[in-house]
This record gives C-alpha cells, structure tokens and sequence, in this order.
C-alpha cells in the first residue's frame, strides 16, 4: 500500500489548515472572551488533533493517537462546532451553558475510557491503510465477520455507544442551527454574513461525516479531501459569521457617533 | 481561628445542617473502620457501605431531581439556600463514595467491569460542573443547572450500578 498516497497528503493539508485556523479562532477568542468563539476554537482543535492522529497513523501504529483520532473525530469534533452554534442560538437562560458542562462531563469520561478501558487489535493496522476502514470488524451480508478491525465490534457498553449520540446531536446542533438561523435572520433581514456562516460551517461540519457516501462515489480519497474542504468551508463560516459583528457594530458606531458605547450586535 | 469563626458566621441553616450530617456520618465511618478486627472485615463494612450508598445515591438524586422540576418548571422558581446545601452534600457524599471505591480498589477489590472507574468518576464530576454554572449564572433563575445535574448524576449511578458487582 503507497503511505504518501493522495489520502496522505490530503491529511497532511488538513492538519495544517485545522492548526492554522484553531490559532486564528483561538486568538480571536483571547481578544472577545465570546463563548462561541471558544466553543469553535476547541471544536477546530479537536479536528486538528484528529487529522494529526491521521497523519500519524498513516506512518505508524500508536495506541495513543487512535486512541485520539477516535476520541476526537467520532465523539468531540461534531458536538464541539455545533456548540458554537448553540451559544449563538440559544439564549435563553443557561441553557447552552449547561450543554457546554454535559459536554465536558461527557468528554472527560470518555477520554481515559478510549486511552486506558479499550482493547485495540494491532494486528488490524496496516501501514497507509484508510483508518476509517480498518478501524472496526468488516462484516459480509449476513452479519459473519469477514476482517476484525482495530476496536471491538461490540457497541453496547463500550465506548463506541456514544458515538452515533454525539454526531446525531452535534449534526443537529450544527445542521439544525443553520437552518435556524437562516430562517430567523431572513425573516428579521439582518445579519445576512452571520447566515451564510452558519451554513458554511453545518457544510463544514458535515462533510466528514458523510465519509461513506465519498466511498461510494468510487474513491475513498475523495473522504479526505472532503476532510480538507470541511476544515476551509468551517473557517469561512467562522469568519463570516463573527466579522458580521464588528460590521454591525462599526455601522451602529458612525451612524450614533453620540453613544459610543452602544451594544454590540448580539453574539457577537 | 479568625478565619474559620468569619466562615462558620457566614453559614445559614441549611449549610450547617448539611456539614453536620456530614461530619456526623464521618464519624460514624471511622469509628467502624477503626473498631473492626481485621483488613477482611474492614473490607467488608466498605463494601457494604459502598454498595448502600449507591442505592441511596440514586434515591436521593432521583428526588433532588423531582424538587428541582417542581421548583423551577412548575413553579419557576430559582435554586433556594436549602436546595443548594443539600446539593453540596450530595456532592461530598459523592465524593466520598467515589474515594471509598479508590481505597477498595487499593485492598484488591476488582469492579465486575473496568468501565466502573469511569462512571464512578463521572458520578463524582457530575454535579461540579453544575454547580459552577449556577453559582456563576447571571441569567436567573437558574434551577435548569441542577436538573441537568441530577438527571446525569442520576444516569451515571444507574450505570455504575451495572457494572459494579463481580458477574453482575
């Protein structure tokens, strides 16, 4: 199998990108303390540290960074993004506050439970090889296990089960949001930037996620690639989205030059 | 002195009550540790108790779950003194059932799955991270906090509570 095939290169891109942005997002947080902001920043990071465990994966087998790439890519990447989206959206008490604890309370049990509590099968990896496909059993039309893969084919009482949890709800916070959103400042005619970059990032989001359908199209490098795109289209969104604020806000400023200190667009 | 006098002053009612049933249980828990014959029997009293206070655990959870629905969705109320005392009980009962656990698992006792360690310190966590958005809420009432936090305090013991006992 070519190591420094396409899908090689392609993760190789999206770590970088994912790192450059998780800086970018993260700096933009250090400057407005918006929990949005951190919420995406953490969100990117913890793409950044998936495709990174790609990158490594793909050279060598390590127990710590499938360990992550799994942690990361199946149960954080999703909930995190669609966590900026719920601060954005959900105002309404504490609400997005008390998902963001239910998050951190699920993420700090299911990261020693992925390092430490879950046999992987090494014998499984091979040097190059599509993680997403090795990474559990194949299994033919009736069910027989054709190739044991690297994590056990049980979903129930393992780590696995709060996978298909955390990408419905992350899918629903990001996909769901944007649509939301959409809606709301349609029909408010206002902050069309803040729109479209929710739309970008619930793309961004879920091109990963629709790994299969890439496979089917006849190329699994395909998947990475929409990795790539995912990471790009999530930074546009992001940009869009938060540079809509400052819009808002340096027209609210010049056009009521007597109350300097007016409110800031919401969420900003 | 000074500063343990200001804090005791600084208690109301419902604080003091929970320390005390606290200390109280405390008390009662070392003078049985310390009057047992032997490692075996001083095993079996933890185990009792680690077991029993999981039972009670999920009770009372289930409860302070019901009294924060009926404070702040039925009547909108927001988190009263005595509601947060008992959550911080909770929380060192919690904590102490969780370390009670640690010290079982130093004498060689084994969980019937590895997975328990995880739930249990998911137990212990649970409410913290609650407590913090609702001792930081500037949005009142913030009852919603807590009944987010009993309802996964309460998920998580049942989930211990499977994968506790050997074979169980």
């Amino acid at each position: 199998m070519n190591t420094f095939g396409l899908p090689f290169i392609l993760s190789v891109i999206s770590t970088l990108t994912t790192g450059i942005f998780t800086v970018f997002v993260l700096k933009r947080w250090s400057e407005k303390h918006r929990p949005h902001l951190l919420a995406w920043g953490i969100g990117l990071g913890m793409y950044f540290v998936g495709t990174l465990s790609q990158v490594i994966l793909t050279l060598t087998w390590s127990p710590l960074f499938f360990a992550l790439w799994y942690w990361t890519g199946a149960l954080m990447v999703a909930p995190w993004l669609g966590q900026g989206t719920v601060y954005l959206l959900l105002r309404r008490g504490n609400i997005a506050r008390n998902i963001q604890m239910a998050l951190i309370l699920v993420g700090v049990m299911t990261l020693p439970w992925t390092l430490f509590f879950t046999e992987f099968n090494p014998d499984a990896w091979e040097r190059g090889a599509d993680m997403t496909e090795i990474y559990r059993d194949e299994v033919d039309s009736n069910g027989v296990v054709i190739r044991e893969g690297i994590m056990p084919g049980e979903i129930r009482g393992t780590v696995r089960f709060f996978s298909p949890v955390m990408n419905t709800w992350g899918t629903i916070a990001l996909v769901g949001g944007a649509v939301y959103s959409a809606r709301l400042f349609r029909r408010k005619q206002i902050m069309r930037n803040r729109m479209v970059g929710n739309w970008y990032i619930a793309l961004g989001g879920l091109l990963p996620a629709l790994g299969g359908v890439f496979i089917r199209l006849g190329n699994p490098s395909f998947k990475y690639l929409g990795e790539m795109v995912g990471a790009i289209l999530i930074f546009i969104g992001f940009w869009l989205a938060t540079n809509a604020a400052d819009e808002v806000r340096s027209v609210a400023q010049r056009d009521k030059p007597t109350q300097p200190d007016a409110p800031a667009a919401v969420g900003d | 002195m000074t500063k343990l006098r200001a804090f005791f002053s600084r208690l109301d009612s419902a604080a003091i009550l929970g320390i005390t049933l606290y200390a109280a249980f405390m008390l009662w828990f070392g003078l049985a540790i310390l009057f047992q014959p032997d490692a075996a029997s001083r095993y079996q009293l933890l185990k009792t108790i680690h077991y029993l206070g999981s039972r009670a655990g999920l009770l009372i959870a289930a409860l302070m779950l019901g009294f924060a629905i009926n404070i702040g969705l039925v009547k909108h109320g927001d988190v009263t003194p005595w509601f947060r005392s008992a959550t911080y009980t909770i929380f060192a009962f919690m904590l102490t059932e969780g370390l009670i656990g640690g010290v079982m698992y130093l004498m060689g006792g084994r969980p019937g799955e590895e997975v328990h360690f995880i739930y249990g310190y998911g137990v212990v966590l649970s409410l913290p991270f609650f407590i913090f958005v609702e001792t930081t809420a500037k949005k009142r009432p913030a009852m919603g906090s807590y009944i987010w936090g009993f309802t996964l305090l309460a998920a998580i013991i049942v989930r211990s509570i499977t994968t506790g006992p050997v074979g169980g």
